[in-house]
């Protein structure tokens, strides 16, 4: 294997490895926005730091990687591609920080939410997960596929609103419910930053700029 | 945009041994074209054709054209030394003569039959000017050129060719001797030329075709794989062995 593979295996590596904490967290913020423990609100707030120091190490990595080897071509592609994805996963993990604290200021999601705000987790993990998969497998096909997923999480997002605004009228709920809405936008837009990473891997692949948005 | 050669199923034997495999591509005027491939792959074979080197290599046989300026430069009725006023060349070692910085550069004019002093000082000067070596040598034209650095004798040929007032420089491997600070001038002044001529340059180097030329052709086995502007090769080749080798993976 030339020095240039062994390389940018390594930085592929790393960036697998961040998305694996940054799954982690989003797991954790799944689980504290159904039990409303702060305790591991708290952990999930200081492993964000872990992630953003990730970013830093990618950034350091690919700048060597362009400094001592000359990439071109595809191998070029794979470092740009390689920043690009490490920041949208570092956003992604912002957002499941923004969950942590949401819940250390406003306790647990509402029950008569709760069950539709896990499908909204389970279908970004889903989605987040095929991503990674793609991107590990250089899967062109799937980059294509993937953002699809991206409109089940819209499409439940929208039955929230359904639901909130039917609690409203009825009187069942009051409005201090309303900022649960914000809440789950913030995964959302998790799933808006993981279309990114489609994007980035096609960019890698094909050389190609694609806009899902 | 205008080419300075069109080359049209050019072939070359070395004897029995093919050398150059049906070969057709042009070449842009006041451009880099720069010639890229593995060694033995046939681009010095190639840049010597331009210029008829190969002419005194025994047992070498061409077919096919070699057009400049619409003349086919394989045509019987062509002269060569015209043609090598037409297109200049500077090899892989700087090989200046034994004589002055001035008489190197004069050589060429005073061969055209120039003998006025002052013509041949105001010929000398430009060339040197253009060369960017004028400000380094100008207090000693006179003494031998042999006293000059590797980087500066390199462009002393350079402006040597210039002073024919050539069409096309054909360059081969002209930095490889160099230390990277006299690369980085000829570079340079690779980028100043071409404004007034076409330049045609072969080099092992990817970051130096990546960084100088405007076209570049990768040769493989006496054929070009794919010919496309540098930015298309070194971004997004269309054929995988071109990627390979620009890529270091070749073999």
């Amino acid at each position: 294997m030339v020095k240039l593979d062994e390389t940018l295996s390594l930085f592929q590596d790393l960036i697998q490895e961040m998305a694996r904490k940054v799954r982690s967290m989003h797991c954790l913020a799944m689980q504290i926005m159904e039990s409303g423990d702060k305790e591991k609100a708290l952990q999930l707030i200081q492993l964000d730091e872990f992630v953003n120091r990730y970013e830093e190490e990618i950034n350091d990595r690919a700048q060597d990687v362009l400094a001592l080897l000359s990439p071109v071509a595809t191998d070029l592609r794979i470092v740009i591609a390689g920043i690009k994805t490490a920041s949208d996963l570092e956003r992604i993990a912002d957002y499941a920080k923004n969950i942590a604290r949401y819940v250390i200021k406003n306790g647990p999601v509402a029950p008569c939410i709760r069950p539709i705000a896990q499908q909204i987790g389970e279908s970004f993990l889903a989605m987040f997960d095929h991503t990674i998969e793609a991107y590990q497998a250089r899967d062109v096909k799937k980059a294509f596929q993937i953002p699809e997923e991206d409109e089940v999480i819209n499409r439940l997002l929208e039955e929230v609103h359904a639901i909130l605004k039917e609690a409203l009228k009825n009187q069942k709920i009051d409005d201090s419910i309303i900022p649960t809405v914000g809440l789950l936008r913030n995964l959302e837009r998790a799933g808006d930053h993981t279309k990114n990473i489609c994007e980035h891997l096609i960019y890698q692949e094909k050389g190609q700029h694609i806009d899902f948005d | 945009m205008e080419n300075c050669f069109e080359i049209e199923n050019l072939n070359l034997y070395y004897g029995e041994k093919q050398a150059l495999k049906n070969l057709n591509l042009s070449i842009r005027k006041n451009c880099v074209t720069a010639l890229i491939g593995p060694s033995g792959c046939g681009k010095s074979t190639f840049l010597r054709c331009l210029n008829r080197m190969n002419d005194l290599i025994e047992g070498c046989r061409i077919e096919g054209k070699i057009m400049i300026q619409g003349v086919d430069i394989y045509d019987p009725k062509t002269n060569v030394v015209d043609l090598r006023t037409k297109v200049g060349m500077v090899f892989q070692r700087p090989n200046p003569f034994p004589m002055s910085i001035f008489e190197n550069v004069a050589y060429g004019p005073r061969c055209q039959g120039i003998k006025d002093r002052r013509i041949l000082k105001e010929i000398v000067e430009n060339s040197l000017k253009q060369a960017a070596l004028y400000e380094e040598v100008h207090d000693r034209l006179h003494e031998s050129a042999m006293g000059l650095s590797g980087g500066q004798q390199q462009r002393l040929c350079i402006a040597r060719a210039i002073a024919m007032e050539p069409e096309v420089i054909l360059m081969d491997e002209p930095t490889s001797a160099l230390d990277p600070i006299a690369t980085s001038k000829i570079e340079e002044l690779i980028e100043e030329l071409k404004k007034s001529y076409s330049i045609i340059i072969v080099t092992h180097s990817m970051q130096q075709a990546s960084r100088v030329s405007d076209d570049t052709a990768f040769f493989l086995l006496g054929e070009i794989v794919e010919m496309d502007t540098t930015r298309m090769i070194f971004n997004q080749p269309k054929d995988k062995r071109t990627e390979d080798y620009i890529t270091g993976r070749f073999g």
